[in-house]
C-alpha cells in the first residue's frame, strides 16, 4: 500500500475563508478519489464536507474538479491520475462548504425544460419501436452531475444560460416519440437564454462521464429551429 | 465563493478561444482589403501584395483561416450526422471526406486562377 | 415564435461553410502563386472584370464578414450579458453594413 498526497480546496461559509488542506492517504491500485475523501473524513479530518451516494457513477452526487478537470470522484482512480491530487469544488457554482456547491440554479433550469411527457390525449396503449427510441437513449443517460456546467465557459461568464444538461434534457423530450409537446418545447429552446447562447465549445461533451453529447443535442435544436424558421 | 471557468482555463480552452476569435480577425482583414480596394483605389493584386505589411497580414489571415476552416469541418459532422443506406457514417470518416472536399475545391480554384 | 435568432444563426452556419471552403484558397493563391514565380497581377486584374469572379468574391468576403461579426457578437454577449440586446442589434447591423460595403466595392472593382 502506498500513500498519495491530496490537496483539497476548503471553504468555510461562516468566516468566508478559503484555504487548501493537505492530506496523505493510503491507496491501493483500485482506490478511487472518493474512497480517499471518505478515508480523510473518517480517519483524518471529520470537518471535510462533500456529497456522494451511489459510488458507482449513477447518482451524479460526487461531481468535483480533480486536477483541473470536472470529474466524478467515484469513477476516478487515484493510480491513474497525476499526483499530488488537487480536488476543488465544481467551477461556476457558488460553494456552500468545502466541496459542496449550490445546485439551485441548475435545478431551476431543469424544471424550466418541462422534464415530463406532455400528452394531448391518453390512448390505451402506445407502441414504440426500438428505432423510434434510438434518438433518446443517449440524452437519457444524463445523471445530472453538473460536470458539463463546470466545464462550460459560456455558463461561467453568463449564468442566465440554461446550460448543457438542461438543454440536453429538453432535446431528449423533444425527440421522444410519445411526447406531444413539440411546439411548447421548441418555444423553450428558442428562448434567448437557451440554445442561442451556446457557442459550441464542446467542453460539456468532453466532461460528460456518461458520454452524453449535449453540444450535439443543442446544435441539433438550433438546426431544427433554423429550418423551421424558413417555413 | 465561486471559481469561474473562463476562456483561458488551460491550453485547450485557449486554443478554442483563439479559434473563436480567428473568424473575427479574418473578418477584419476582409474589411481591410475592402478599404484598400475602395478608399485607396488599389487593384485587387496590389491590395494583397502591395508591400511587406500587406503580405504579412495576408499570411496571418491565412493561418487563422486555416485554423478556423479545419476546426469547422471537424465540428460539422458532429451537428449533421451523415447516413448512407440508413447507417450512420463514422464522424472521423466524414471529417476526412470534408477535408478531401476542401482540398479538391482549393486545388480547383488554384488551377483556375493559375 | 420569434424567428430572428434562428434566421441569423442559420445565416451564420451557412456562411461558415462557404467561408471555410473557399476563403483559404483565395489567400493561398495570393501567397503561393508569387512564390512560384507566377505573375498574379494580370490574372487578378483581369478577373476583377469578370462578373462570375466578382459574384464569388462577394459571396466569400460577405460570408467571412458576417460570420466573423456574428461570432464576435457571441463573445461580447458572454462578457456583458446584461447588454446582450443592444450588442445583438449593433453587431448584426455592423455586419450588414460591411457586407453591403463589400457589395459596393465589388461592383466598382
Amino acid at each position: 500500500m502506498t500513500e498519495a498526497k491530496i490537496f483539497v480546496r476548503r471553504y468555510d461559509p461562516e468566516t468566508k475563508k478559503s484555504w487548501i488542506s493537505e492530506y496523505n492517504v493510503p491507496v491501493e491500485g483500485d482506490t478511487m478519489v472518493l474512497d480517499a475523501l471518505v478515508y480523510i473524513k473518517n480517519k483524518i479530518d471529520r470537518t471535510l464536507t462533500f456529497r456522494y451516494s451511489c459510488r458507482m457513477a449513477i447518482c451524479g452526487s460526487c461531481g468535483m474538479v480533480i486536477n483541473g478537470r470536472p470529474m466524478l470522484a467515484c469513477q476516478t482512480k487515484v493510480a491513474e491520475i497525476r499526483t499530488p491530487i488537487v480536488v476543488e469544488p465544481l467551477y461556476n457554482f457558488d460553494v456552500i462548504k468545502d466541496l459542496v456547491v449550490d445546485m439551485d440554479v441548475f435545478m431551476h433550469y431543469l424544471k424550466e425544460m418541462k422534464p415530463y411527457i406532455i400528452r394531448k390525449e391518453e390512448p390505451k396503449e402506445i407502441i414504440v419501436k426500438s428505432e423510434q427510441q434510438e434518438p433518446i437513449i443517449n440524452p437519457s443517460a444524463c445523471i445530472n452531475c453538473m460536470l458539463c456546467y463546470a466545464a462550460c465557459p459560456v455558463f461561467g461568464y453568463d449564468q442566465t444560460f440554461k446550460g448543457p444538461a438542461a438543454l440536453s434534457l429538453l432535446y431528449r423530450y423533444l425527440m421522444d416519440p410519445i411526447d406531444q409537446g413539440r411546439e411548447e418545447r421548441l418555444k423553450i429552446a428558442n428562448d434567448k437564454d437557451a440554445v442561442w447562447k451556446c457557442s459550441f465549445w464542446g467542453e460539456c461533451s468532453n466532461a460528460c462521464p456518461k458520454n452524453v453529447d449535449p453540444a450535439f443535442n443543442i446544435q441539433r435544436m438550433k438546426l431544427m429551429l433554423g429550418l423551421s424558421s424558413l417555413k | 465563493m465561486k471559481t469561474r471557468v473562463g476562456y483561458f482555463r488551460n491550453a485547450r480552452y485557449t486554443f478554442k478561444f483563439i479559434r473563436e476569435l480567428s473568424s473575427f480577425i479574418i473578418a477584419l482583414y476582409s474589411i481591410y482589403l475592402l478599404t484598400l480596394l475602395y478608399y485607396y483605389h488599389m487593384t485587387l493584386s496590389d491590395a494583397i501584395l502591395a508591400g511587406p505589411l500587406q503580405m504579412v497580414l495576408a499570411i496571418i489571415a491565412l493561418v487563422f483561416a486555416l485554423i478556423h476552416s479545419i476546426s469547422w469541418l471537424y465540428l460539422m459532422p458532429r451537428i449533421v450526422k451523415v447516413k448512407v443506406g440508413g447507417k450512420e457514417l463514422n464522424i472521423n470518416l466524414v471529417f476526412g471526406l470534408l477535408i478531401l472536399i476542401f482540398l479538391i475545391i482549393t486545388t480547383i480554384i488554384l488551377v483556375i486562377l493559375i | 415564435m420569434n424567428k430572428s435568432h434562428a434566421l441569423t444563426w442559420l445565416l451564420f452556419a451557412g456562411t461558415a461553410t462557404i467561408a471555410a471552403l473557399l476563403f483559404p484558397a483565395f489567400l493561398i493563391y495570393s501567397q503561393i502563386a508569387p512564390a512560384l514565380g507566377l505573375d498574379i497581377k494580370n490574372v487578378l486584374n483581369e478577373l476583377s472584370n469578370n462578373i462570375l469572379f466578382k459574384l464569388i468574391f462577394f459571396i466569400v468576403i460577405g460570408s467571412v464578414i458576417y460570420h466573423g461579426f456574428y461570432r464576435f457578437k457571441a463573445i461580447l454577449q458572454e462578457q456583458a450579458p446584461s447588454h446582450e440586446g443592444i450588442i445583438e442589434i449593433m453587431m448584426i447591423a455592423l455586419a450588414i453594413i460591411f457586407v453591403l460595403l463589400a457589395l459596393a466595392v465589388v461592383i466598382l472593382l
